[in-house]
């Protein structure tokens, strides 16, 4: 089971918003015990360069809410419109109440709109989308789903060195009911066992905040984990699995898809899905990830909105979105894109 | 591809100094770490059209072990 088929639903638009400020993997001498081979190695082999990080003070839902704010100027969705509001990530405002109730105020939804937070990182998207589209078969009209995730603020990822690798970014999709619209198919699945493979333990109620959880700097140790051999195996078991599952059940072969886009974990990664599956690598795009570093939930509209822009908002084509990672989880969709409203990558620069 | 071949690809995905050979201990190689083996399952893949499994390849513990999943 975990395979659905939900009808009747529109991709209206796709947006996405990073911060301004960009680092480089090679900004960092102290990176891998300022090993400079070893940097270099991992450069080379996981394609990660440039990324874009928060400052101190802008969040996960500033970056969501500057994306919908492209889509309501754009005429593309009013804020009295969405019928509800997802919003999905690891990275909210607060412990309470759910960042989704900030931002029905912040953008002026409706009050009769139906709200809630999704904790979900790589895989989150995915599972956006299936949440906005089983509310549509439950009767709202138009979901506003915002997803975003501003891992840089998991300092300690880097100062253990496991995570340098990630990129801050908010996103935002209009989901709508279209009597003549395509179904999307999905394929979701869960490994709780390996939920301690990428892990902050601390900071919840399980290990709340004590005294000795800070470094010197003042800094909060979150005691973040990333198995990275656990993680490649792990992908490399169940991701290609998950999509031929998803092309069975949807009726569908590889060549009827125009683009696989996958969660930007590693190019490494992405290369051996890839071959697993006998997909040409011009059919995965993997450079997202160069420019933007992995941005956990919102890699992949982020990568749509990068590398696919033309594609989507000049034709009518078939996707499969692919998220994996922290849970560990995985899901997958095939779906259409037609003529789609998809603006270019926005830089944030904070409140006006 | 000869055992010989394939070590010597091996060396160059890890870009190691190390002398490896059949009895080296992964563990042992600092260069040895989750990119590099999936830099292996590549390799197998690309040059040989050999499909490794994750689980298998991480089992290894040996240079050794990995040219026995290669046939060798």
């Amino acid at each position: 089971m975990a395979t659905f088929t939900v009808p009747h639903i529109r991709i209206d638009a796709i947006s996405s918003s990073v911060p301004e400020k960009e680092m480089r993997l090679t900004d960092d001498p102290t990176l891998y015990g300022g090993n400079e081979k070893q940097l270099k190695r991992v450069m080379k082999s996981s394609g990660f360069d440039k990324r874009r990080v928060t400052d101190d003070k802008t969040t996960t839902a500033d970056l969501c809410a500057a994306a919908a704010q492209t889509l309501f100027d754009a005429h593309i969705i009013a804020p009295e419109e969405p019928d509800a509001l997802i919003f999905v990530s690891q990275t909210p405002d607060y412990q309470i109440p759910a960042t989704s109730c900030v931002l029905q105020k912040r953008l002026n939804l409706r009050e009769d709109v139906v709200v809630f937070d999704i904790n979900h990182g790589c895989s989150g998207y995915v599972y956006g989308l299936f949440l906005a589209a089983s509310l549509i078969n439950s009767g709202c009209k138009t979901v506003l789903l915002l997803v975003g995730d501003t891992v840089s603020k998991f300092t300690d990822m880097f100062k253990n060195g496991s995570a340098p690798i990630f990129g801050d970014a908010g996103t935002a999709t209009v989901v709508r009911y279209d009597e003549n619209a395509a179904p999307i198919f999905f394929d979701i699945g869960t490994d709780g066992e390996g939920a301690d493979a990428i892990m902050a333990k601390n900071g919840g109620f399980r290990n709340p905040p004590e005294p000795d959880m800070f470094y010197e700097d003042g800094t909060f140790k979150y005691d973040s984990v990333m198995d990275g051999m656990r993680i490649m195996q792990f992908t490399l078991d169940r991701v290609p699995a998950s999509i031929e599952k998803l092309l069975t059940f949807a009726g569908k072969n590889k060549e009827d898809v125009s683009s696989f886009v996958l969660h930007q974990a590693n190019k490494l990664i992405l290369q051996n899905v890839a071959m697993s599956l006998d997909v040409p690598f011009e059919k995965m795009p993997m450079e997202t990830l160069s420019k933007y570093g992995n941005q956990s939930s919102a890699s992949i509209p982020t990568a749509v909105c990068d590398v696919l822009r033309e594609q989507a908002e000049k034709t009518s084509a078939d996707y499969v979105f692919c998220g994996f990672g922290i849970g560990l989880t995985w899901a997958s969709c095939l779906l259409n894109l037609d003529h789609i409203f998809c603006p270019e990558i926005g830089i944030y620069k904070g409140e006006n | 591809m000869e055992k010989e071949q394939i070590i010597e690809g091996i060396k160059d995905l890890l870009d190691t100094e190390a002398d490896l050979n059949e009895g080296t201990v992964l563990d042992d190689i600092e260069e040895w770490d989750s990119l590099a083996s999936i830099s292996v399952l590549a390799f197998f893949k690309q040059k040989m059209g050999l499909k490794i499994e994750a689980q298998a390849l991480k089992d290894c513990k040996t240079v050794g072990d990995i040219l026995k999943l290669a046939g060798k």
